[in-house]
């Protein structure tokens, strides 16, 4: 089955949650296991995290959530317009954070890439940053 | 979400429920805090059992709780029911600083211990 959503919410914390549950339904018809439904869910909540509280912070703009699914191959896409990201390597390093202070685990590239088969980030300071996932369902 | 607050004795355990993400964290950390601070209790036990989702916003609720807790001097379990929250856990690295138990009561017992 090939199917594709793509849809753009403003950077408010309650987009999470809507975009978690946009990717569940999203891929529902393929009947996946609670597992795998479980995984796309928390990489999406990673990523589209990332995107309010690293890449707007408090600033206006639009997180864009691009879901694809060709056959049983999901690709997910986070974009979004804001800061960017200096070092994607130190970013994708397991338990860096930049806010410390937040108590932030530092975890959210390495739950993506343990929770989908392949992440690639693109991204450049103040030219925002694309996140793309896939997973075989 | 925080469902409420159970006096065990010297540990006050803290029953969370529905889904601990970036927005419900923060409150979730602040209502513990100050719980956690007015009961002078040296140990806290977190009930998971009735969390439906948790992302790494989670485990840094579950370490920050962790720190504040041994720092006091206390110690920190964790209640959690089948195996939904295990691979997040194992992954952030919470389940090689915390006890997990099935239940709250066993949790308060792995504190008192």
């Amino acid at each position: 089955m090939n199917n594709y959503l793509k849809t753009q919410f403003p950077p408010l914390d309650i987009n999470e949650s809507l975009a978690r549950g946009m990717a569940a339904f999203f891929i529902l018809p393929l009947d996946p296991s609670v597992e795998d439904a479980e995984d796309v869910k928390t990489a999406v909540s990673e990523a589209v995290t990332n995107a309010i509280i690293h890449g707007y912070r408090d600033r206006s703009g639009a997180v864009e959530l691009e879901l694809n699914l060709e056959g049983r191959e999901l690709t997910v896409t986070v974009r979004d317009s804001g800061a960017g990201i200096e070092d994607i390597e130190r970013a994708r390093t397991p338990m860096f954070t930049t806010r410390p202070e937040e108590e932030r685990s530092g975890m959210g590239f390495t739950i993506m890439e343990s929770f989908m088969d392949s992440l690639e980030v693109e991204s450049a300071p103040g030219c925002g940053t694309a996140v793309t996932m896939k997973k075989r369902l | 979400m925080l469902k409420e607050f159970i006096d065990c004795g010297r540990a006050l355990v803290a029953v969370l429920e529905g889904e601990i993400d970036q927005r419900s964290a923060s409150a979730l950390r602040e209502r513990i805090d100050i719980e956690y601070e007015l009961s002078r209790k040296p140990h806290l036990v977190l009930d998971l059992t009735d969390v439906t989702f948790m992302d790494s916003a989670g485990i840094g609720l579950i370490i920050g709780r962790w720190k504040n807790v041994t720092s006091a001097g206390g110690k920190l379990a964790l209640a959690v029911a089948g195996h939904k929250l295990i691979k997040i856990l194992e992954l952030g690295g919470v389940t090689r600083l915390v006890k997990l138990c099935p239940d709250y009561r066993r949790a308060v017992e792995e504190c008192l211990r």
